[in-house]
């Protein structure tokens, strides 16, 4: 049988029902990378020795069956901006490129609890600031649908060792679009929680009032299970609240009758015509499934891409501050002085995107931009929290494409990026607003590349919007292609 | 406002990175290209300021009470220069 096909979930039962090893599925998923990789370039890390001794031990804890938790010997694998004790963590930067933290984050704590299996560490852009995984230092992750294209980004990487099935899920992490963007260009699904839902202690950390982990799958139930593992309890992340009853336990609720917003300004001119099509094909499906969709305006969805860029950039250009070649990281060789130590190091560690991103949000930030933008981008995230409130109060979803086109092509570099960061205009209103967002699989373009929807929720409401997507999921099967050459 | 050479030799000593002057011409004009579509931001009008700035929701607050933290030798092993205490940096204090 092909195990690497199995859902998460199957391939558990499968271990419980004793007909399956844990060190059988992980020899698997290494002749999957071993086979594939080589063509993507998804991993940065590969971990065969550490997870083939786990998966012994998970043998032997399924063999008496006490195994810890649903996915107890399941492989997964970690973005490369997740600290992992012992194990380089690079954020895809020179910068980093040896770094080994000194500890978990909180969410590597929870997979090795649950007795999950690590297997690698996966390629991204670096630090996190890209939609295309292609500003990592260690190259461009390749989409497994067309190896020509972008597997989109940041978390290129983890996409891209989903879709192609050598693992059924992996963790990334979601700034402005980061898990849901290269999900729906990958054919697979992307869960963003409601910011605070899980730790983000041991995150490197981008823009941290937008950063949340989250989970890429093959199908929304195995990365709503894997969200609630990784959900579980923190003391070390001050904005970390948790999410009372988890991810999973509307899956069965019915959604006949629900109501489901869509925003007009998401379908103007902007959009693909093939993206499009299939988004409104998957409204058609809802409708189907019961629910009633309506239409609705909200201006203020104009500002959210340069109110995301200002403040993101804002705290990047403070949170990167930490790199200056004295505690960890990239240390240039010479210099003349401790201060030309700090500009040298980080002008050689950082990539051409990365400095940009710390000059713009540098300059956001300086006494004579701060009313005049600064705080413009602050105002316009309240104004967008409080109309995503009263929003909430008529529907019980809002659906939107994911990205307004499908995956681009690779090595196609331009000065100025703005097309880039208007390729996450669909996505960045959810990080703003700190609500729960989700991309699931639906339709392809005429050229064979994935198309994905989007379903936004109210806050700490994130099993609702795992119900509408799981519906989708039952009635359609998108997210069961499989791109050529895969295992 | 218009993104100059000046602009980015200011920008660049408070970010504590330095240019080429290719790196330069390229980094002038990326940031003209992000600046395009964040000057809109200077036409929102909208201001309500009954609106909280601040995220609504409440952190929690951690027991007051002392935990493990991390080994002194585990932190400085990531460090690019150190000795058994310490990381070593050039001199910082001018002899006076």
């Amino acid at each position: 049988m092909d195990i690497l096909n199995f859902s998460a979930i199957d391939l558990s039962a499968l271990i419980d029902k004793k007909e399956l090893l844990p060190s059988e599925i992980v020899t698997e998923t290494f002749r999957g990378i071993d086979t594939l990789d080589k063509k993507y370039n998804a991993f940065i890390t590969t971990l065969y020795d550490s997870a083939m001794t786990e998966a012994i031990r998970a043998d032997a804890r399924a063999i008496s069956g006490k195994r810890l938790s649903v996915f107890d010997g399941i492989p997964v694998a970690v973005k490369d901006n997740i600290c992992t004790k012992g194990i380089k963590t690079t954020c895809g930067s020179k910068m980093l490129a040896d770094y080994i933290p000194p500890y978990d984050a909180t969410v590597i704590t929870h997979l090795k609890n649950a007795g999950m299996i690590m297997v690698g560490k996966t390629n991204m852009d670096e630090f996190g600031m890209g939609s295309c995984s292609d500003t990592s230092y260690f190259g461009a992750v390749h989409n497994p649908f067309d190896l020509d294209k972008s597997a989109g980004g940041s978390s290129g990487g983890s996409a891209a060792v989903v879709a192609s099935r050598i693992v059924p899920f992996a963790l990334g992490s979601d700034t402005g679009g980061s898990v849901r963007q290269p999900a729906s260009m990958c054919g697979v699904c992307g869960i963003k929680s409601t910011y605070g839902a899980v730790s983000r202690y041991g995150l490197v950390a981008y823009s941290s009032s937008f950063d949340q982990i989250g989970v890429i799958s093959n199908n929304i139930t195995d990365g709503a299970e894997l969200m609630n593992i990784i959900s579980g309890n923190d003391t070390l992340d001050s904005t970390y609240v948790g999410l009372k009853d988890g991810f999973t336990h509307s899956l069965s609720l019915p959604i006949k009758d629900k109501v489901i917003g869509i925003p007009k300004e998401y379908l103007d001119g902007n959009i693909d015509g093939e993206v499009n099509e299939a988004f409104l094909n998957a409204v058609d499906t809802m409708k189907q499934l019961g629910c009633r969709v309506e239409y609705f305006s909200l201006d203020v969805l104009k500002y959210v891409v340069p109110c995301y860029y200002l403040i993101s950039n804002a705290e990047a250009s403070t949170n990167l501050s930490r790199f200056d070649g004295v505690k960890y990281g990239y240390r240039a060789a010479d210099f003349t002085d401790v201060n030309d130590m700090i500009k040298k190091s980080r002008s050689d560690g950082f990539g051409t995107e990365v400095k940009k991103r710390i000059m713009l949000g540098t300059f956001a930030i300086t006494s004579e931009n701060y009313e005049k933008y600064y705080k413009k981008a602050i105002q316009v995230r309240a104004n967008l929290s409080s109309s995503f409130d009263r929003l909430f109060e008529r529907f019980d979803a809002i659906m939107c494409p994911t990205s307004p086109s499908a995956a681009g092509p690779l090595g196609f570099k331009e000065t100025d990026n703005t097309r880039m960061y208007l390729s996450d205009i669909y996505t960045v209103s959810a990080n703003i607003a700190g609500l729960p967002a989700l991309s699931v699989p639906c339709g392809f373009t005429s050229d064979g590349l994935p198309v994905g929807v989007q379903f936004m929720g109210r806050r700490f409401c994130d099993a609702k919007i795992v119900c509408f997507a799981a519906e989708f999921q039952r009635v359609t099967d998108w997210h069961k292609r499989l791109p050529k050459g895969a295992i | 406002m218009k993104i100059t050479e000046k602009t980015v030799d200011r920008i660049s000593i408070l970010a504590k990175l330095s240019f080429d002057v290719k790196e330069k011409d390229e980094l002038i004009i990326g940031l003209k290209g992000m600046m395009g579509f964040v000057t809109t931001l200077e036409n929102y009008d909208s201001v309500d300021e009954t609106i909280d700035l601040l995220p609504s929701f409440t952190c929690p607050l951690a027991d007051d009470k002392a935990a493990l933290s991390l080994k002194r030798e585990d932190v400085l092993s990531s460090a690019p220069l150190c000795d058994d205490t310490c990381f070593i940096v050039p001199k910082t204090v001018e002899e006076g």
